[in-house]
């Protein structure tokens, strides 16, 4: 049984007004635009995180979270540095990226941007099930 | 007529440069000082953060507090929309103007760079506390960051290409600092014969195009996982095919491009462009693919 990680929306620009202009001209385009949300707010569902600790990174317990996929892979980091946070020692490296003290990794290769979203990286690099991503309290990978 | 041999596409990709007026915003002018612009040319394949170093040196003296031109978090914004600084300038361009290629171009982008109310809505870059007790970081600092920044995604796009990020992560310490240096100087020649060890000598042998399609209006990104050649392993995976698969609703089957369609670098693509043709000649130098979404417009109705 899998704990659930629960962050909240991250906030998304407004459209620009060149933007808007296209679709106050094109009814059709609005309602075909309103399908697809529709469409992609049926097809959110949970993705199984494993958090893998790197190094001296501490451990979390369970490994395994779930998440909707509608969240960025900044929750994932979100949430690493609330649970962890304060196990941290004091004077290690920043991840300018968050504000926080984990750095993630996939595959321990390579740091998904913060706005990456989560059903994109599950699709793309996900392992039976499950999106495997390494965390450390330091620059892991260069 | 002569044919357009494949590097001269390349390179006139490569040298794709948008007209854009930069002027500060009035919240961060020094009191009493009248609006200046910068106005310069931008490479579409390059990214923000490595040209604002130059916009800095320019406002100087008309930035309210002059400790923000040398550090400081500032960014970009288009009709009140923040810019995302982690895109490519080009893809920027294309998503936030929405412009059909069709159509007269836009004499110049009018973007405005702010300090004051940094946006949630973007990637953060955060200050830390440094030794000395100051808590901004220079240009160096800055640019330092977009440098892992770019690196990893980078190393995102080579293993959705080779399976793994060997080819990134064993560059010598030469070849690094000339990739890097090769996007700061924006060098084709450089950055190309260094990507290209990225890339498998036959490009059937891509395991997945690092691909990104921006439906903008949605604040969506849809990064599919596609490979190069179809289910039969014969017929290569055209761009109308993952357009098909991932949007429906906008790329119908039998009506490809009454709806909306498919630009990058401020070119409308063909529905039977090769992913593998479109990704040799038309990714982005962070490794990736970036396809706007572009609604078509009626044309107006003119009254005899």
């Amino acid at each position: 049984m899998s704990d659930d990680i629960k962050e909240a929306s991250p906030p998304v620009n407004n459209p620009t007004l060149s933007e808007s202009a296209v679709l106050d001209k094109v009814p059709k385009t609005s309602s075909l635009l309103d399908e697809i949300r529709e469409r992609h707010a049926q097809e959110v569902c949970k993705i199984s995180i494993r958090f893998i600790p790197i190094g001296s990174a501490p451990e979390i317990t369970p490994k395994v979270f779930k998440i909707s996929s509608s969240n960025n892979f900044g929750a994932l980091l979100s949430f690493l540095d609330k649970r962890l946070g304060n196990n941290l020692i004091y004077g290690n490296q920043i991840n300018h990226l968050t504000g926080g003290r984990i750095f993630g990794y996939l595959h321990n290769s390579f740091a998904p941007s913060p706005d990456e979203n989560l059903d994109n990286l599950y699709k793309n690099f996900g392992i039976n099930g499950e999106l495997v991503v390494s965390y450390s309290d330091r620059i892991a990978f260069s | 007529m002569g044919a357009t041999s494949d590097e001269d596409i390349r390179e006139r990709i490569w040298n794709g440069k948008i007209n854009v007026k930069v002027s500060l915003a009035p919240i961060d002018l020094k009191v009493g000082a009248s609006q200046v612009s910068f106005y310069t040319r931008l490479p579409r394949n390059s990214f923000l953060p490595i040209y604002l170093p130059q916009m800095l040196d320019y406002f100087a003296s008309s930035i309210k507090d002059p400790e923000w031109a040398i550090q400081g978090n500032w960014w970009f914004s288009f009709q009140d929309v923040p810019i995302r600084w982690n895109l490519p300038i080009g893809v920027n361009f294309d998503i936030m103007t929405g412009l059909n290629p069709d159509e007269p171009a836009l004499e110049e982008w009018n973007i405005i760079l702010n300090y004051s109310n940094y946006p949630n809505t973007i990637v953060p870059i955060f200050n830390s506390k440094k030794s000395n007790g100051s808590n901004f970081h220079t240009h160096d600092d800055r640019i330092q960051f977009f440098h892992v920044y770019w690196i990893n995604q980078m190393k995102e796009s080579c293993y959705c290409i080779n399976g793994n990020c060997n080819s990134i992560m064993s560059l010598s310490k030469t070849d690094s600092n000339l990739f890097w240096g090769s996007l700061l100087s924006h060098s084709k020649d450089t950055f190309m014969s260094i990507k290209q060890k990225h890339l498998p000598l036959d490009p059937l042998n891509i395991r997945t195009i690092p691909i990104r399609i921006h439906i903008s209006i949605l604040n969506k990104v849809i990064q599919p996982n596609v490979t190069p050649t179809k289910d039969d392993r014969k017929d290569l995976t055209t761009l109308g095919d993952i357009l098909q698969e991932t949007i429906p609703e906008l790329f119908p089957s039998s009506l490809m491009y009454t709806i909306a369609f498919p630009i990058t670098h401020g070119i409308k693509l063909p529905v039977n462009l090769s992913l593998i043709d479109l990704y040799l000649y038309f990714a982005f130098s962070d490794g990736f693919v970036h396809i706007s979404v572009v609604f078509n417009q009626p044309k107006p109705l003119y009254i005899i």
